[in-house]
This record gives C-alpha cells, sequence and structure tokens, in this order.
C-alpha cells in the first residue's frame, strides 16, 4: 500500500504468478521455434525468430486485455486482475525484443568498448534484419524505407508498430505504484487505456504485416478469432456497466436516497448502488451498515465488490483497506475515501446523496432487532 | 473505474468493434500477391544472359561444408560448351546477401581481397549458376561466401579441383 515505495514489493504469489508466466513465455518461444523449424526446415529462422517474439507479445496482449472484463462479467477472474501490471512489463519486452533482438542487454560491453559474448538466444530483431544492412541508419530506413503513406494496403505496417510500441512503453515505465500515486487514480487510468488504442493499431501492424505476406488460412483465423474475442467481451462488460450507471437513485426532500432493504445484503457485503453518477458501497457487517464510495483509491478497484476482512473492506482488485466507518486505511496507510450518512428506518436502507470528504468518520447506522 | 473512465471505455470500444472488422476484411480483400523465387525465374536469368546448363551435360560434382552446412557444387556444360559452376546450399545458410567469390589465395582468406573475383549471389536453396574462369581451372584458390548485408565472410573453401576434369 501506501507506507513507502519500494521497486517491487514481491511476495509469495507474486513470485509463483511470475514463474508460471515467465516459464510459459519461454515455453511458447522455444516450442514456436522449434515446430516452425520441423515442419519447414528450410525457412529463414531470423524471420521465424522476429515472429516468435512478435506473436508472443500479441498472443499476451489478448490474455491481458481479456483480463478486466472477464473480472467485470464474473468475480472469478479476479485473482488474474491482481499481478496484469507485470504481464504487462513482460508483454513490452516481448515487443520490445521483436523489433530490437537483445542488443540491449550487452550495452555494458559496448560502453567499454568490449565485444559482447554471444548467447544461444541471440538473433537479428525486425530494425537490425529488415533495416539495419542498406547505406541508412536503420531508425531513417525504417520511416523512409517503404513510403505508401497514402495507401491502405501498402501502408507501412512498421509505423503502427512503433506507434504501438511508444504506448506500451509509456505503460511499461508508469506501471510503477509511485506513478499511480503522483499521476492519481483517474489519469493513470486514463493513461492506460492507451492499451486500447495500441491493440487497434496492432490490429493494423498484424493485418498489413504478417497477414500480407503469411497467407496460411489458420493464421488468418486466429487472428480474426482473437479480435471477436475482444471486441465482444469489452462490449458486453462495458455495456453491463452503463446500465448499471443508467439506474441512477434519485434523493428525496431530506436528500436521502433509499437504496433498498437491510435483508439483501450479505454479512460483510456491500450493496452498489448508483447515485449522482458515482457508485455507493453500502456494507452490512456486526449489526451496523456503513456507505463509503465504492472507488478504491488504489486503481479506482470496485470496493463494493469486495468483502470486509478483518473489519476492512478490502478491495478486489489488489486488496486495499478500509475501515468501513470513516473510508480511511489503517495505519500506516493512507488512502481515504468519500463516506456517507447512513440511516436505517425498519428495513429500509437509506443513503444522503451528497458525499462527505474523503476520510470523514460518520456513525454508522445500527441494524433494529440485532 | 470512475464513471468518465466507464464511459470512454465503452464508446472506444464501439468505435474499435466497427473500425476493426473492417480494417481486418480491407487487408484480405485487397491482399496484394508478391511473387516469390521459383522454377519460373530460370527464364528470367537465361533473358539476363546468366550461365545456363543442362541437367544432361553434368561434368561433376562435389558436397562441401559452409558453415555447417552442407552444399553441393557441381560442373556442367552449358549449350555453348562453356563450363559452369552452379552452387546449391542444402539449407539456407542464414545470411542477407550471400555472395559467392573465387579467390586465388592459398590459405583461406579471413576478408574479401584485391585479388577476388565475384562469381554471383545465392538465393536460399535455389541452384545458382556462375561462370568458371580460366584461372580457376589452372590455380588452385578458394570459393569464399560472404554476407554482404551483414559484411562478414561466412565461410571459405578450396575449391575441389576434382570439379575440372
Amino acid at each position: 500500500m501506501s507506507a513507502g515505495y519500494k521497486a517491487i514489493q514481491w511476495s509469495r504469489p507474486k513470485i509463483v504468478y511470475d514463474t508460471i508466466l515467465l516459464v510459459t513465455v519461454a515455453l511458447y518461444l522455444y516450442g514456436f521455434m522449434a515446430i516452425t523449424a520441423t515442419i519447414s526446415p528450410d525457412i529463414d529462422l531470423h524471420g521465424v525468430r522476429i515472429r516468435a517474439y512478435g506473436s508472443a507479445a500479441f498472443l499476451l496482449l489478448h490474455v491481458i486485455l481479456s483480463i478486466g472484463p472477464l473480472s467485470r462479467i464474473s468475480p472469478k477472474f479476479y485473482p488474474l486482475l491482481f499481478n496484469r501490471r507485470h504481464m504487462g512489463v513482460t508483454m513490452f519486452f516481448l515487443a520490445f525484443i521483436h523489433v530490437n533482438d537483445w542488443g540491449w542487454l550487452k550495452l555494458p560491453w559496448n560502453w567499454f568498448g568490449a565485444r559482447a559474448p554471444r548467447w544461444p538466444i541471440d538473433f537479428n530483431g525486425a530494425l537490425t534484419w529488415y533495416h539495419d544492412f542498406g547505406n541508412l541508419d536503420p531508425l531513417v530506413s525504417l520511416f523512409v524505407g517503404n513510403s505508401h503513406y497514402g495507401s491502405f494496403i501498402l501502408f507501412p505496417f512498421e509505423i503502427l508498430g512503433v506507434l504501438a510500441l511508444i504506448i506500451l512503453f509509456l505503460m511499461a515505465a508508469t506501471s510503477h505504484d509511485f506513478w499511480l500515486a503522483n499521476l492519481t487514480a483517474p489519469i493513470w487510468k486514463a493513461l492506460h487505456m492507451g492499451v486500447y488504442v495500441a491493440y487497434g493499431l496492432l490490429i493494423g501492424h498484424v493485418v498489413l504485416g504478417a497477414l500480407q505476406t503469411n497467407k496460411h488460412p489458420l493464421l488468418t483465423v486466429i487472428v480474426l478469432l482473437g479480435l471477436i474475442w475482444i471486441v465482444t467481451i469489452h462490449l458486453i462488460a462495458g455495456s453491463r456497466e452503463l446500465k448499471k450507471d443508467q439506474a441512477n437513485l434519485l434523493p428525496g426532500d431530506d436528500g436521502f436516497v433509499n437504496v433498498g432493504s437491510v435483508s439483501e445484503i450479505p454479512e460483510n457485503r456491500a450493496k452498489v448502488v448508483t447515485i449522482a453518477g458515482e457508485r455507493v458501497a453500502v456494507f452490512k457487517y456486526d449489526g451496523k451498515i456503513s456507505a463509503v464510495s465504492s472507488v478504491c483509491q488504489h486503481q479506482n478497484g470496485p470496493l463494493g465488490e469486495g468483502k470486509i476482512i478483518d473489519g476492512c473492506i478490502t478491495c478486489p482488485w489488489h486488496g486495499y483497506q478500509y475501515l468501513p466507518d470513516c473510508g480511511a486505511s489503517p495505519p500506516p496507510f493512507h488512502e481515504q475515501v468519500p463516506t456517507f450518512d447512513v440511516r436505517v428506518k425498519g428495513d429500509r436502507i437509506l443513503v444522503r446523496a451528497i458525499p462527505n470528504p474523503a476520510g470523514t468518520a460518520v456513525m454508522p447506522a445500527v441494524i433494529p432487532g440485532l | 473505474m470512475i464513471l468518465s473512465r466507464r464511459k470512454a471505455h465503452f464508446y472506444m470500444w464501439i468505435g474499435l468493434a466497427g473500425l476493426l472488422p473492417i480494417v481486418f476484411l480491407a487487408g484480405l480483400i485487397w491482399r496484394p500477391t508478391v511473387p516469390t523465387v521459383d522454377e519460373g525465374t530460370d527464364e528470367l536469368f537465361a533473358a539476363a544472359n546468366f550461365p545456363t546448363a543442362d541437367e544432361a551435360a553434368a561434368v561433376t560434382s562435389e558436397t562441401v561444408a559452409v558453415n555447417g552446412i552442407d552444399v553441393l557444387l557441381a560442373t556442367a556444360e552449358s549449350p555453348d560448351s562453356t563450363l559452369v559452376l552452379t552452387v546449391q546450399p542444402t539449407r539456407p545458410l542464414q545470411f542477407s546477401d550471400a555472395l559467392v567469390y573465387w579467390t586465388p589465395e592459398e590459405s583461406a582468406p579471413e576478408m574479401v581481397g584485391a585479388e577476388a573475383v565475384l562469381l554471383g549471389q545465392l538465393s536460399g536453396t535455389s541452384r545458382r549458376q556462375f561462370p568458371v574462369l580460366p584461372e580457376m581451372q589452372r590455380e588452385s584458390g578458394h570459393l569464399l561466401f560472404f554476407s554482404r548485408g551483414q559484411n562478414t565472410v561466412i565461410s571459405a573453401i578450396p575449391l575441389p579441383t576434382a570439379l575440372f576434369p
């Protein structure tokens, strides 16, 4: 949480998660190269390695883009959200290696004028293999090698990849909680929504690049299915959220909103309602009712879909915790969310429409008869 | 997410759902046909006065190793009775712009010297034919395989004298 920034706060689940991620990526890369070399022994191996890293990044992007909407559709996918940022950084590095091979790891040798050792994983990245054997600087060649900027089908697909890589770099560079806290969650979230633009650019990169030269129907079908899958689940999740937002509750003359009955909220859980356009989480615990903003201060996660653990509202995304009666994280942490005045009349719960400032202590409403 | 981000997310995907399938379909419909090197290109080499030889006129052949890959060398007589050298890697050499030189040096050269004579360029596993120079038959020398793209010597092998009866 926010007590202090560490480069990466490793925990056993994170280590297990990252190990699975890296081993899966390594197996994919090895399998891609080995199977291709077996099926087509005459094929240019440099091109195969470039495609192996590029396709690994593209597939991982599909996985990353699936996690968000799937977790909106079913809470079973919440555990995948927990470490999605490590997936994103891994995906950026795969894309970068696709372009620039492993040469960046050999920079220390270059700085001291030494010759870097040759590693078994060495290969020529796309920038070297397709642009570094002519008279032009490879970066210049990249932008002027294909000048059909006015054509759709001959458009330099590499440029689409470059633009996507810039977006992915910005996201990877700001993936740390330091940037999340300093940019604030709404701005950080807006920046990281750039991944949708990057996805669109990469679809163009693949359609105008790989699919133009590799006409195997299987590749075409895989890319198409991936596109249909990602677009469909995002539209389903987005339209569900939109419907919830449209169920906006209006306050009565006293400024309070009738949000429902006590009996419909399970113990240590919340009912999420939309008041004045924003989500409010109404929690039931220990015979009491408290209401806080459903927007976690960490990544704007859905607090109301979490539960009360050890007396604290616990965000289902990354486990950030808040005390239900004041909306503040327990010491030494200092995140705060707005709170709402609450009344219970009979079985009905009434929540004041205007929130209190973040961290304001509010007396919980006691449930009569308990 | 907060309300404005939820709206942005939804409307962005509405836009992408409209745009990306169009890009995908247009990319397939207008996909150009890129010509590749096949048997049909032999006619182009012949039209450009590259040496040609009949399979039946083959004289002799040898297999040599170039950077660990077997390369078939053979001599054959072209229709005008001149001798040509055919070079065919069994697998691609994995170097860009692979050129073949003949050099009269006794020991394996480590660079393209002033006396090296360019015979021609390899192309994947295609069988390429190069003119046999008179000095190649008279003097001992090496075949030098050089990557122009990577500016590096791939390999240098002694030219087998058995190729020239």
